[in-house]
């Protein structure tokens, strides 16, 4: 019943990792491009906003990183025409900068929860077969899905997900349970079998010695059930 | 249970809830994603005296204000609740076929939004009932593969619905095969005698 609920767990944990970890490629964009109307109001003058123009009209983009993002706009700031310090360029560069590599860090982190995501469904499906191998595939990307929603802000949807992951990772991990094992010299309990009844009605064991050898009908696994 | 008709109805499973997820990028981008590449190619040096007088309609002054904050808020704030109507009375006030052409953009928006989120929800719903059904198929096979069957049915029914059929009717057609092929294991399983088989 444990297992079972275990695997349950996971499974529903597993799918709505797959769909937050989708649902993060519209909430994480549509937060930073919020953020960063937010920050231009707060934290920038009309002056960064025209030397940001300047910008973006001048060719050579810059790669990522805080020097190549200076030079930029040191560069620009002697070509420009604007009526703006070059200290100003260079605050509106590092915005630029930062928002870059939000953007960068995001879709990275998008891409490892997505990953993630497909991860611990896989590992819920392996379940009953490696249960060790299936506990370790829930829970640790249960715990990069957090971190990466916390650091996307993302966290309330996923926190479920993470949730019912680790419930059934950490019920992979439990041991299976043991028949009790016998006394030694207590002989195990077998049904009698009475020998008056063999004309009666045919057992199992009669029809089977019965059977022609030429055609032997046996009982077969099926469905993970014994008949 | 057909292992083939499983893991095909996994793997289709998957895939549905995958396209669904993705469904409100691709609906949007099929509706309009043409006209707005064919707007900034023919009219992308008028989006500057578009912008500044998108804000004067809506009562929000020229760009370079003393306060960049409360300039923000506003314009924020007017183009929230910018509609297709008012774009087309701002091509008829201006006489602006940018105007015009980015009404239509709108409209068409306005007029997807709704079938594209409820498409996408219920898109979500059925591939999540596939993904369950082939789960169930291990125990209850004939229940399994009907929900399956049903599941591929109702996402094709939803992407169109959405506008975004392409992607989702691959997955939906995994999902028919997958449900057939356990179906067709489930009726040949039938015919034998129950719990025992000739070797």
């Amino acid at each position: 019943m444990l297992r079972r609920a275990g695997f349950v767990c996971g499974y529903a944990g597993g799918i709505l990792a797959l769909i937050c970890a989708l649902l993060m490629l519209y909430t994480v964009p549509a937060g930073i491009v919020d953020s960063v109307v937010q920050q231009i109001g707060s934290e920038l003058e009309n002056e960064h906003i025209m030397a940001m123009g300047e910008m973006f009209s001048s060719d050579g983009w810059p790669s990522l990183s805080r020097g190549a993002f200076e030079d930029f706009a040191s560069r620009v700031a002697k070509g420009s025409r604007l009526r703006v310090k070059d200290s100003v360029f260079e605050q509106a560069a590092l915005f630029l900068y930062r928002t870059e590599l939000n953007l960068v860090v995001s879709a990275v982190l998008i891409l490892i929860s997505i990953v993630a995501a497909f991860a611990a469904f896989l590992g819920s499906l392996m379940f009953y077969r490696r249960p060790m191998a299936a506990g370790a595939m829930m829970l640790v990307p249960a715990l990069v899905l957090l971190m990466s929603a916390i650091y996307t802000d993302t966290a309330m949807p996923t926190a479920l997900a993470c949730l019912l992951l680790a419930a059934g990772g950490i019920i992979a991990f439990m041991p299976e349970k043991t028949p009790t094992p016998v006394r030694a010299g207590v002989r195990p309990y077998t049904p009698p079998d009475f020998h008056e009844d063999d004309n009666f009605a045919p057992t199992r064991m009669k029809r089977q010695r019965e059977a022609p050898a030429d055609k032997i009908r046996v009982r077969v696994r099926r469905d993970d059930h014994i008949d | 249970m057909s292992r083939g008709g499983y893991v095909t109805s996994m793997v289709g499973g998957v895939l549905a809830l995958v396209f669904a997820m993705l469904m409100l990028l691709t609906g949007f981008w099929w509706a309009v994603g043409g006209d707005l590449v064919r707007f900034f190619e023919e009219r992308g040096d008028r989006v500057g005296s578009m912008w500044k007088l998108l804000g004067r309609y809506h009562g929000v002054a020229d760009f370079p204000q003393e306060d960049l904050e409360k300039y923000v808020t506003e314009y924020k704030a007017a183009l929230e609740k910018t509609t297709s109507e008012d774009l087309e009375a701002l091509a008829d006030k201006y006489n602006s076929a940018a105007f015009r052409d980015m009404a239509a953009i709108v409209a068409k928006l306005e007029a997807l939004r709704v079938r594209l989120i409820i498409g996408t929800v219920l898109s979500v719903l059925s591939a999540v009932a596939a993904l369950v059904g082939a789960q169930v198929a291990k125990v209850r096979l004939k229940a399994g593969a009907i929900t399956i069957l049903c599941a591929s049915v109702l996402t094709l029914g939803f992407s169109l619905l959405a506008g975004s059929v392409l992607p989702m009717a691959a997955a939906s057609l995994l999902l028919l095969i997958g449900s057939l092929v356990l179906l067709n294991g489930g009726m040949a399983r039938q015919g034998q005698e129950p719990g025992w088989e000739a070797e």
